[in-house]
């Protein structure tokens, strides 16, 4: 798999690849998981997003791209509560987990985590546990003791990030002690362990190589049919690789959203276009 | 080719200005360390660290005394405060790095910056007036107090510092898998600044280790062993900073070796404290 900067165009499309279209900021059946309305995120006066309205699709792969900056990760980070713990940060609007608003002041921010994983940008391991003790923190720390059942779930998780093979024989090993790609599949599988029904991934291959890369592709591949995935990447092919839905972000507000074969073949906005053939950003 | 010249000159220069300013930190240590030994030596047999002082008689007739109730004491008495000053040192520093948001926390801010400015004697009165007094007499607790009072803000800072090196995004890795704050804190970040946690409770240990000034009128001093452990506790306590000064301003040659003779042990004390510090703060990770 190709990692280089080879733009997508409507000259340039992968085999397989049809048109449809689809209309903009509404999702095209009844199946959604979440919603946001009207969220903005301002850092003290700075906004770092404004009034997005946005539908995520259940089961589905929703990537988020556009340049550096325009509030996909603040976007993203809203989706979790994560924001929470940043002081200057507020945040106004809904964001909707099966029409419940997740900022309802009768909801439990971790109740939400729970339900709503996240792997971030950098490979996040807890720095004095094994790998073992790493993909089942989730479990562990909250007293699940079954020593069967989290042995259960940590090969499944391992397993799920592609990982298992690698680790089977080293779990008590420091999770430090991983390669950089490893470190980063062990995250996943960590968030994988607790079972989560939507999977927020911060672009979560940036900072590995292509082998790795593509393994971390193939697990997004599998695991649609179980979970809801919202992706933030730079690589306009991954985002065409991977998902389903593409939204495009571009200073604070999203342009464009849609099918992700109609965004990148037909896109209705000349910035998107611009954007997906490498003229900006 | 001059300016090359030149450069290597300040290069030199520089390089015996580190080299001097070196030896100016290490040189007053050295000296200590050689009058406290030369002078103390003398007094140090099995005796001294097997029986208790008594009156200075036994030492002018060359009967047999010793430290070993002062070495008790001083243990006991620093180790209790250690058991007082971890919990609250600990939980000071946690909310001052981890709940930076808190309405208490500039306040505690505030106060524990006091804390660790005011003269350690000031320490010494309020344990006075919060423990002697009522309890009517002084004791090892009311000196552990004291102490804790001085260890508390240093464990405080150094807890601060220690879990504020710790990455943001393990907090929020931790966060993210649905783990509530307290659970975040206790075994992702805690864990992963335990060096530093160790190398600052050794720090604060070994710094009140050395006080005289709060212990005079809390544990007071002793110059025999007390009939029960209890005593210990609830009876005044002798301490090795707090022995030496009083040999030292005592009239009897003898006594003014054992003075040298506990600096001696108190030093080694002092060094062993930083060295476990320092072993401990040796990263196996980096992070």
């Amino acid at each position: 798999m190709k990692q280089n900067s080879e733009y997508l165009t409507a000259n340039n499309l992968p085999r397989n690849f049809e048109i449809t279209r689809d209309s903009i900021f509404t999702a095209s059946g009844k199946n959604i998981r979440m919603e946001t309305r009207n969220l903005t995120v301002k850092y003290g006066s700075k906004i770092g997003i404004q009034d997005i309205s946005l539908p995520i699709e259940n089961k589905k792969v929703t990537a988020l791209i556009g340049p550096s900056g325009c509030g996909k990760t603040t976007f993203l980070r809203a989706l979790n509560r994560m924001h929470d713990l940043t002081r200057i940060a507020s945040v106004t609007g809904e964001v909707l987990l099966d029409n419940k608003n997740i900022y309802d002041p009768d909801v439990n921010p971790v109740i939400i985590r729970r339900k709503i994983g996240m792997v971030f940008q950098k490979p996040t391991p807890f720095p004095t546990m094994s790998i073992y003790d790493n993909v089942v923190a989730g479990l562990k720390l909250v007293g699940i003791r079954n020593k069967s059942l989290l042995n259960e779930v940590c090969e499944r998780a391992l397993t799920q990030a592609a990982l298992f093979d690698e680790v089977k024989d080293r779990m008590k090993d420091p999770g430090m002690s991983l390669s950089g790609g490893q470190q980063q599949r062990l995250s996943i599988a960590r968030a994988l362990a607790v079972e989560p029904e939507v999977l927020l991934m911060d672009e979560p291959t940036s900072s590995l190589d292509p082998q790795a890369t593509s393994r971390i592709e193939e697990l997004i591949h599998t695991l649609k049919d179980q979970v809801t995935i919202v992706i933030i990447t730079h690589n306009m092919q991954q985002a065409a690789r991977v998902s389903d839905k593409t939204a495009f972000f571009y200073v604070g507000h999203v342009v464009e959203m849609g099918e992700t074969k109609t965004l990148f073949t037909n896109p209705k906005e000349k910035r998107t276009e611009e954007y997906i053939t490498g003229r900006f950003g | 080719m001059k300016s090359l010249r030149r450069r290597n000159i300040r290069d030199r220069v520089m390089e015996v200005v580190l080299m001097a300013s070196t030896i100016l930190v290490l040189l007053p240590l050295l000296i200590i360390i050689y009058h406290v030994i030369s002078n103390g030596i003398s007094a140090i047999n099995w005796e001294f660290f097997t029986e208790e002082l008594g009156s200075p008689s036994r030492a002018m007739q060359g009967r047999p005394t010793g430290l070993v109730h002062t070495m008790i004491g001083t243990l006991v008495v620093d180790f209790m405060a250690l058991a007082i000053a971890v919990p609250v040192g600990i939980g000071a520093g946690v909310m001052l790095s981890e709940y930076p948001d808190h309405r208490l926390n500039p306040t505690l801010r505030i106060m524990n910056d006091t804390l660790n400015g005011m003269p350690a004697i000031l320490k010494g009165l309020f344990a006075f007036v919060l423990i002697v007094k009522p309890m009517g007499t002084f004791s090892g607790i009311a000196g552990a107090a004291a102490l804790a009072f001085v260890m508390i803000p240093i464990i405080a800072r150094t807890t601060e510092s220690a879990l504020m090196s710790i990455p943001w995004t393990i907090r929020e890795a931790a966060l993210a898998i649905g783990l509530p704050r307290w659970r975040v804190v206790l075994s992702t970040v805690m864990p992963a600044a335990k060096t530093g946690l160790v190398t600052g409770i050794l720090i604060g240990f070994a710094r009140a280790a050395g006080e005289a000034a709060p212990l005079l009128f809390t544990s007071f001093g002793n110059n025999y062993l007390p009939n029960h452990w209890t005593g210990f506790i609830f009876n005044p306590v002798d301490t090795l900073p707090q022995r030496l000064y009083s040999l030292a301003i005592s009239p009897y040659a003898q006594w003014h070796s054992m003075g040298w003779a506990s600096a001696i042990v108190l030093l080694g004390f002092v060094i062993l404290c930083f060295t476990a510090a320092r072993l401990a703060s040796r990263q196996k990770y980096q992070l």
